[in-house]
């Protein structure tokens, strides 16, 4: 026994500091052949602990390792995020705030432990309290689990900042209530430009809600004197030209024509005005029904001009405001009618090819002809080219023509020779980007 | 008082006296009371209320001062006695909405005033022909 005792004192000894870090120097083939079986034993546990410590040990740095890694990242997070991030008490003193925060509230970190986040909140001299204290209690309350508010706050320089902040609950290891964390983003230049564009837009709409009234006015009481004029003047000539110097008659005659002319600018301008007006809503028609229905529209002029008008067989669908494309149809196919050569019947052939994003439809007839000089400002409303007398109208509708096309999303252009003829084209989008507008029926 | 034919609300005078003249070109020998506003206009409908006499059609223009024509349309549909006098919208606007609204607030016609003279008289015969010959009051 002497022996036995002896040996484990003697490895004890030897090992303890092996046992705290250091190498065991035995091999299990030395463990096996001692013969001493609780000597053994004692190796063989010994091993184990040691074994056991040494990964303890490992573990332990590698946790170490690990946290200060995570430790590293989260505070990375924390400096360096494109935002303020605050951590607040649950009675909202601020216990914490990233760079970004600071300088946003141009506090220093010992200065803003100091305050209250409600301290900094600017208001109107109106307000007593921001509405959203009730939100606080609920998310401390567990009520939410975050909730998002709009709010001023007034810096350590006397500035006014916009913020939108999104705060959330942090709970300790039992599940309560422990800090609130706050994403903190100055929207104050968003907030000047939106600012800005709500005006604008305000700015716009009365605008808009103007030219409506003015639109109304024209079509009310600019023409309700000027329908005077020409039924008087009628009335006169009815009745009365009988006796009356040839000369009166030719100048009521002029007044009665000029009135019927004006009545007409009002007419087309009204038209003008209400192309692309906000609540039209853009449909998918058949283009053959768009030409039918222009054509009917014009049917006393083409049956009195004996125009021939011809069409592909096959034609498309497009998306757009049914009334206004049989308008724009009406104004070419017009248009073609009245600029044609004299002792030649107008004809007039449509026909529609397609390239990658849009329609693109031609209207050729084999008219007068214009000059490029021209090719632009036939478009400019109440342009003309030629005299009242030699052609009437009032010059506006190629305007409106465009106005149709532009509001689609369209282009429309010529090609022409004098003499020969006119081919007016423009392009429908084959999709119409705007939801607002394009509505399935 | 006596049953009228036509109450004229319009406050364009010179409507009215062309109204006046189409009707004599027309030979219509009926009574016509004309009032220059929608209040005056609604005044008189509710004396023609007291009395029971319900006249036969109302032309009621719509931009008048006072009291729109639209309103008093309003008024007048509403009222059970008044209800079922047929109402005349006559009016220089063409706009959808003025037009859709009269429909709307149970006008029984929409017509846009005729820009001329001719198309005024056809028009009045027609209305004469339908409302005082061919349809039952």
């Amino acid at each position: 026994m002497a022996r036995l005792s002896k040996i484990i004192a003697d490895i004890v000894l030897e090992n303890l500091i092996l046992i705290s870090g250091g190498e065991i120097n035995i091999t299990e083939d030395q463990i096996r052949s001692e013969e001493d079986d609780l000597a053994r034993e004692i190796f063989m546990g010994l091993l184990i602990l040691h074994e056991e410590l040494k990964y303890k040990e490992e573990r332990q740095k590698e946790l170490e390792k690990e946290l200060r890694e995570r430790e590293r990242l989260f505070r990375g997070v924390f400096e360096n995020a494109p935002l303020g991030i605050a951590l607040l008490n649950l009675d909202r003193s601020f216990n914490m705030g990233n760079p970004q925060l600071l300088d946003m509230l141009n506090y220093t970190i010992d200065e803003l432990k100091q305050k209250n986040e409600k301290e900094i909140i600017f208001l109107e001299e109106s307000e007593t309290t921001t509405d959203d204290d009730e939100k606080y209690i609920e998310l401390t309350d567990k009520l939410i689990e975050s909730f998002k508010t709009a709010k001023r706050y007034l810096t350590n320089n006397d500035q006014i900042i916009w913020t939108e902040i999104t705060s959330a609950l942090i709970e300790d290891e039992l599940k309560q209530p422990e800090f609130i964390v706050s994403i903190i983003e100055d929207i104050t230049k968003r907030k000047i430009i939106e600012d800005e564009l709500m005006l604008k837009s305000e700015e716009l709409k009365r605008s808009n809600a103007e030219l409506e009234q003015f639109a109304y006015v024209s079509s009310h009481d600019l023409r309700e004197p000027l329908r005077n004029i020409a039924t008087y003047s009628q009335l006169i000539l009815k009745r009365y030209s009988q006796g009356l110097d040839e000369r009166v008659i030719d100048w009521l005659t002029q007044i009665k024509d000029s009135t019927a002319r004006m009545q007409n600018m009002i007419r087309d301008l009204l038209q003008f005005s209400r192309i692309g007006r906000v609540d039209l809503k853009f449909v998918e028609i058949e283009l053959k029904v768009v030409i039918l229905n222009a054509i009917n529209n014009l049917n006393p002029l083409i049956f009195e001009t004996g125009t021939k008008i011809t069409y592909d067989e096959k034609l498309p669908f497009v998306i757009g405001v049914k009334t206004q494309l049989i308008l724009l149809f009406q104004n070419l196919i017009n248009n073609a009618i009245k600029y044609s050569r004299k002792g030649i019947e107008p004809e007039i052939k449509i026909t529609v090819d397609k390239d990658e994003n849009n329609w693109i439809i031609s209207v050729m007839d084999n008219g007068i002809g214009i000059s490029e000089k021209y090719f632009q400002s036939i478009f400019v409303i109440f342009q003309r080219l030629h005299s009242k007398t030699e052609y009437s109208g009032t010059g506006i509708g190629l305007s409106i023509c465009r106005k149709i096309v532009d509001f689609h999303n369209g282009k429309i252009w010529l090609t022409s020779k004098e003499g020969e003829g006119t081919n007016f084209y423009f392009t429908l989008p084959i999709e119409q980007k705007s939801e607002r507008d394009y509505e399935n029926l | 008082m006596k049953i009228y034919d036509f109450v004229y609300i319009d406050d364009c005078e010179p409507d009215y006296l062309i109204f006046l003249e189409v009707l004599e070109e027309l030979n219509f020998k009926g009574n016509v009371k004309r009032l220059v506003d929608g209040e005056l206009g609604h005044e008189f409908l509710l004396q023609l209320k007291q009395a029971e006499k319900k006249p036969k059609l109302i032309i009621l223009d719509l931009n008048m001062p006072i009291l729109h024509g639209m309103d008093l349309l309003k008024i007048i549909k509403m009222d059970e006695f008044l209800r079922t006098i047929p109402v005349i919208i006559m009016s220089s606007s063409e706009y959808e909405k003025d037009i859709q609204n009269s429909y709307f607030n149970y006008a029984n016609s929409y017509i846009v005033k005729p820009d001329d003279y001719d198309s005024l008289l056809k028009t009045m015969e027609c209305i004469i022909n339908y409302w005082f010959k061919i349809v039952k009051l």
